[in-house]
């Protein structure tokens, strides 16, 4: 099976969730593994500890900064 | 001025921002933006890629050398030109055949693109047009490289290719009004809502139809989006294997799946019709003869039934149409045509009193057919007493139709006493076409046609008629 870390490429087309999903199914035996690993960190998920997100992050009042809009600003 | 400046958008080339057609003059053209150029140059090297060409799955293309007319090289760095495909037509104009071979293409090149680090971006049935009997994909601007993930383009093929032929191979229902009414296909929801629950054990229903739709409606409005799902599944390990697993059971399913209607009036009609073999020889020698005056680019046959004169009209012309209301028929001609490897009669289904309309964005999208049909030559054979009759329309309407359709005409009259016009006349109230009768007609076509020619056959009820559109 290949791994590659960069995201995949953008689609023009909403190619519409539950259609991708189904994609599982419709790869017969292929697929069973993809199912176990969506399953799982569904079923972990909230368990795992969230990545802390820059752009949420405020600076103290005081500091009179205008708030952060994203983490490239 | 250049290629491109004199050139005009395809109305139809807009959902992908980085590929779209523009017309200039004969010539069809495609700019690539840079992110599509480096997919275009990565496809040209594919094996997969030349071999289909050179097998006429792909439509021919090759890089446009002359970039001086070429305003914007920066945003449209690559310019492709395409062979022309003779007729461009729709699927909602195709028989249950036609649109499987088609479905059965683009699934197969799927996985060739899989087999070389490509993929498609979309699975939408009008990247396939025809040539003659041969289905032929023309979106090029579809590879792209693949990164892993499940194929966007599954939704869209479902809609436009699995689900209308699911409907009419598991319920004898035809496709063609669907894809008519609706230029993205049939949903999820739609479908599921036509199968029963028996139809859950049919070949595709289960997982294609009934999980699809549950998934669907399931995931409507929630979570990122499907982007972010198809990210989630790369991450999970949905690899090419799987991707192309999944393909094959898509391609799997849409060539073993069959239509069976039974016999048609139609499709026996040459067994069971009024004419004997030598009439048959006289229209034959007949139609040979007005054809052969003049050669045309396009020749319509309109009511073609079996396609015995399309046969016969190919000889003179560059490209038959061949047209006719019965599914049946025109996919029994189609299947002939193409086990014969035939790439210059193209079969439609079609019904002439309500031909295709244009449909999609601004009603420009897919043109309607008349707009597409610019004739050379016509043949009506055994047509007019079918729409005159048959469907009420006015005798001087139906001439003035053949005469707006612009080409050399070869019509045939069948006369109110002909076996054929009397089981039509049958179903009317007598006395309601007191004008069908040869002399009117005659008179009729006279006024818009200059008539080179004319001969009743033996039975003295049927007349043949060469004429010329006047002015």
């Amino acid at each position: 099976m290949s791994f590659s870390l960069h995201v995949l490429t953008p689609y023009y087309l909403d190619a519409g969730t539950g259609s991708m999903l189904v994609q599982m199914a419709v790869a017969g035996v292929a697929g069973v593994a993809v199912f176990a690993k969506v399953f799982w960190a569904k079923l972990t998920g909230p368990f795992r500890r969230k990545p802390v997100d820059d752009s949420l992050v405020t600076e103290p009042a005081d500091a009179q900064q205008p708030q952060r809009q994203s983490a490239d600003d | 001025m250049g290629a491109l400046e004199a050139s005009s958008a395809d109305p139809a080339s807009f959902r992908d921002p980085d590929s779209s057609v523009l017309h200039a003059g004969a010539e069809v053209l495609r700019r690539l933006s840079p992110a599509a150029a480096e997919d275009w140059k990565k496809l040209a090297e594919t094996t997969f890629f030349s071999d289909r060409v050179s097998r006429g799955e792909i439509v021919a293309t090759s890089e446009l050398t002359d970039r001086q007319a070429v305003a914007d090289e920066a945003s449209w760095p690559v310019v492709l030109k395409h062979d022309r495909i003779p007729f461009i037509s729709y699927p909602y104009e195709w028989s249950f055949s036609q649109l499987q071979d088609a479905g059965g293409l683009h699934i197969d090149l799927l996985l060739a693109a899989l087999g070389e680090g490509m993929t498609m971006k979309d699975g939408y049935a009008y990247n396939m047009q025809f040539r003659g009997s041969a289905p032929v994909f023309i979106d090029i601007g579809s590879f792209e490289h693949y990164s892993g993930g499940p194929w966007p383009g599954y939704r869209q093929f479902c809609q436009t290719f699995l689900f209308p032929l699911l409907l009419q191979a598991h319920k004898n229902f035809s496709f063609r009004p669907l894809l008519r009414g609706q230029v993205n296909g049939i949903e999820p929801a739609q479908i599921r809502g036509l199968m029963s629950g028996t139809d859950l054990t049919r070949s595709g229903v289960l997982k294609h139809v009934a999980l699809h739709s549950a998934m669907d409606s399931r995931n409507a409005g929630k979570g990122d989006g499907s982007q972010a799902t198809a990210d989630q599944l790369k991450k999970s390990g949905f690899s090419d294997q799987v991707a192309v697993a999944a393909a094959k059971n898509v391609g799997t399913l849409v060539r073993k799946l069959r239509w069976k209607p039974g016999d048609s009036h139609w499709t026996t009609y040459q067994q069971t019709s009024t004419y004997t073999d030598a009439e048959r020889d006289q229209k034959t020698a007949f139609v040979r003869e007005a054809l052969s005056q003049r050669h045309s680019g396009l020749l319509l046959d309109l009511g073609c039934n079996d396609g015995t004169f399309s046969l016969v009209g190919q000889e003179f012309a560059d490209y038959v149409v061949a047209l006719d209301n019965d599914e049946q028929t025109i996919d029994l001609m189609y299947r002939r045509l193409r086990a014969d490897g035939n790439t210059k009669i193209l079969p439609l289904v079609m019904d002439l009193t309500d031909p295709s309309p244009a449909i999609g964005w601004r009603s420009q999208e897919r043109p309607s057919f008349l707009d597409r049909a610019k004739p050379d030559a016509v043949l009506a054979l055994a047509l007019v007493h079918h729409l005159a009759i048959g469907a009420n329309i006015p005798l001087p309407e139906v001439v003035s139709w053949l005469h707006s359709l612009g080409g050399r005409l070869v019509v045939e009259f069948v006369g109110p006493d002909d076996p054929m016009s009397r089981r039509l006349l049958s179903n009317k109230p007598a006395g309601l076409f007191p004008d069908y009768r040869p002399e009117v007609f005659e008179k009729l076509l006279a006024e818009r046609f200059e008539i080179e020619r004319q001969v009743t056959l033996d039975t003295g009820t049927r007349t043949l008629y060469s004429a010329v559109p006047r002015g």
